[in-house]
């Protein structure tokens, strides 16, 4: 029998880093970016399953726009409403109808009678308040967008710096809020969160209206723009957050 | 395989579990303790419901926390209380969670069918559930557990509610499917998984007391388990003396079943212990462990 060593052809450096790439593409699944996971989620769960309870969304939105309405009209009768101070209205109330979706979803998230069962599912409560919370932040920018069309023709009001000054409002309340779920998940912060910034707008547009009408009117159109697109990717970073949720801290 | 290593959760100041560490792999495990033991503890960190305070739970070698939703896709869970919308019927009710697994709709349907034949509810599948039995409810949660054919099945009391029949029906369908899978189930009523586990977990004092199967365990008594009869007047004399299991009234006498470390006395019968035997005097207020 031949004792003569047979030359086994080592890899040199290049050809090692080439087979640890080819392993790792093949062995580990990419992680897909954000917008291709709520996608996804979308074709496999379905709008009818992920808006399970449409019929109590829109009952809350309807008696919150009924309330808000009659609240507003209530206010006429004790304070003016000056056609030049409606910059400030548009600013504080902006968030209203996405605070009250957003708030009755954190607070019965947990108290529907499946909900353990639902957070061990693929697709659990927070992965799809993720993408419910995107929708209703949409769905709120464009209702806002047709009230303030009818407001604008009838007090006189730039609809476009109504409209952006609009939904920098919304998208700054909406990623505050996301922030103190994701930081302090009880009723209290939220609560807080909600009471403040409703308080400080009212403090302001009662107590230094002209102040406050100067500083939203001065601020630059194109401020305002990037505040909203800052607004919105700050919000759409917490969206993602908020998926990974259970990950961090559990929820029982 | 399922590995829970050196796992402790506390509440606050509160300690449930300490240093738990168990290997799970296909078949069925009896969690089995005590109301209050922590076996809901153990079985909600299991599920990703809660996560330790120290140490980790693997899937396959990685963190059930960093799988995620993949981990939750080979999942099957039945809580111990089973909350279910009054007004869906158990279809509408398992294409819902179908969906939430993220299950296709053709899919879905065939295996909602599959599953509701096999928990014998395929009359009442339309029917609203509000106006099912504790029973009833039961099974939809049974089948809603296995609506995904998980690889992980966990299942805390699935028997409450339950009638004879139907548990010993349930116990035949989770021997058939722990032959490809893990079963994990977690209760206090030995003769829910004495026939059909694998393995017991026995949990006190907030660790893993013992985790061996039925035989093994029942050893830990062997040849101190007695049956006598006794006049009715020494029963309590008789309780002071001894770990009294079971007792039975008859005739003129009560017939005892007890643990005794002497040697047999008179009218004594050595009898086989019962995996109930060492579950009763493990967790017996005044009986220290074996």
């Amino acid at each position: 029998m031949s004792k003569k060593r047979q030359a086994v052809p080592y890899p040199d450096e290049r050809e090692m880093e080439h087979e640890i790439d080819t392993i790792l593409s093949k062995g580990l699944h990419p992680a897909p970016s954000f917008g291709h996971y709520l996608l996804a989620m979308y074709r496999q769960v379905g709008f009818r399953y992920i808006f399970r309870d449409a019929t109590e969304i829109v009952f809350s939105l309807v008696l919150a726009i009924i309330v808000l309405a009659a609240m507003g009209i209530a206010a006429q009768n004790y304070t003016a409403f000056p056609p030049d101070n409606l910059y400030t209205w548009i600013f504080g109330w902006s968030p209203a109808l996405y605070m009250v979706v957003a708030y009755f979803f954190f607070m019965n998230k947990d108290h529907h009678p499946s909900y353990e069962i639902e957070m061990t599912c693929k697709y659990n409560v927070y992965q799809l308040a993720a993408f419910r919370m995107l929708i209703f932040s949409l769905a709120a920018m464009m209702i806002n967008g047709v009230i303030l069309f009818f407001i604008a023709g009838e007090y006189q009001l730039n609809f476009y710096f109504a409209f952006i000054l609009s939904t920098t409002s919304l998208f700054l309340f909406a990623t505050l809020f996301l922030y103190i779920q994701l930081k302090r998940n009880s009723r209290f912060s939220k609560l807080v969160v909600m009471a403040g910034w409703g308080v400080i707008n009212m403090i302001l547009s009662f107590v230094s209206s002209e102040m406050y009408q100067n500083i939203l009117q001065h601020i630059p159109f194109y401020v305002y723009g990037i505040m909203t697109a800052g607004g919105f990717l700050l919000f759409y970073k917490h969206l993602k957050k908020l998926t990974m949720y259970t990950r961090a801290k559990g929820v029982v | 395989m399922l590995a829970v290593r050196n796992v402790s959760k506390t509440f606050g100041r509160f300690s449930a579990l300490e240093d738990i560490t168990i290997e799970f792999d296909k078949g069925v495990y009896g969690l089995l303790a005590p109301n209050g033991a922590g076996k809901t503890t153990l079985i909600k960190m299991l599920v990703t419901l809660l996560f330790p305070t120290n140490g980790d739970i693997l899937y396959n070698g990685t963190d059930i926390s960093d799988l995620d939703e993949q981990y939750r896709d080979v999942l099957g869970y039945l809580p111990q209380e089973f909350g279910y919308y009054k007004n869906y019927s158990p279809e509408q009710y398992l294409l819902y969670l179908a969906a939430l697994k993220g299950m296709n709709k053709k899919t879905a349907k065939a295996r909602i069918s599959e599953l509701l034949h096999l928990v014998h509810l395929e009359e009442v599948s339309r029917k609203k559930m509000k106006k099912f039995s504790g029973g009833m409810i039961q099974r939809v949660g049974i089948a809603q557990a296995m609506l995904n054919d998980p690889e992980i099945l966990i299942l805390d009391e699935p028997t409450a509610g339950l009638d004879p029949k139907e548990r010993a029906r349930f116990r035949k369908l989770l021997t058939e499917l722990a032959r490809d899978r893990i079963v994990i189930l977690s209760t206090h009523i030995v003769s829910d998984v004495e026939s059909i586990a694998n393995e017991i977990i026995l949990i006190k004092s907030k660790q893993v007391l013992y985790k061996d199967n039925v035989e093994n365990i029942s050893t830990l008594l062997d040849g101190r388990i007695y049956e006598t009869d006794i006049p009715i007047s020494d029963i309590e004399s008789f309780q002071e003396r001894y770990t009294v299991l079971a007792e039975k009234n008859e005739h003129e006498k009560i017939k005892v079943r007890f643990v005794a470390d002497e040697e047999s006395g008179a009218g004594w019968q050595r009898v086989t212990p019962m995996l109930e035997d060492v579950f009763l005097y493990i967790y017996d207020d005044e009986g220290a462990a074996v």
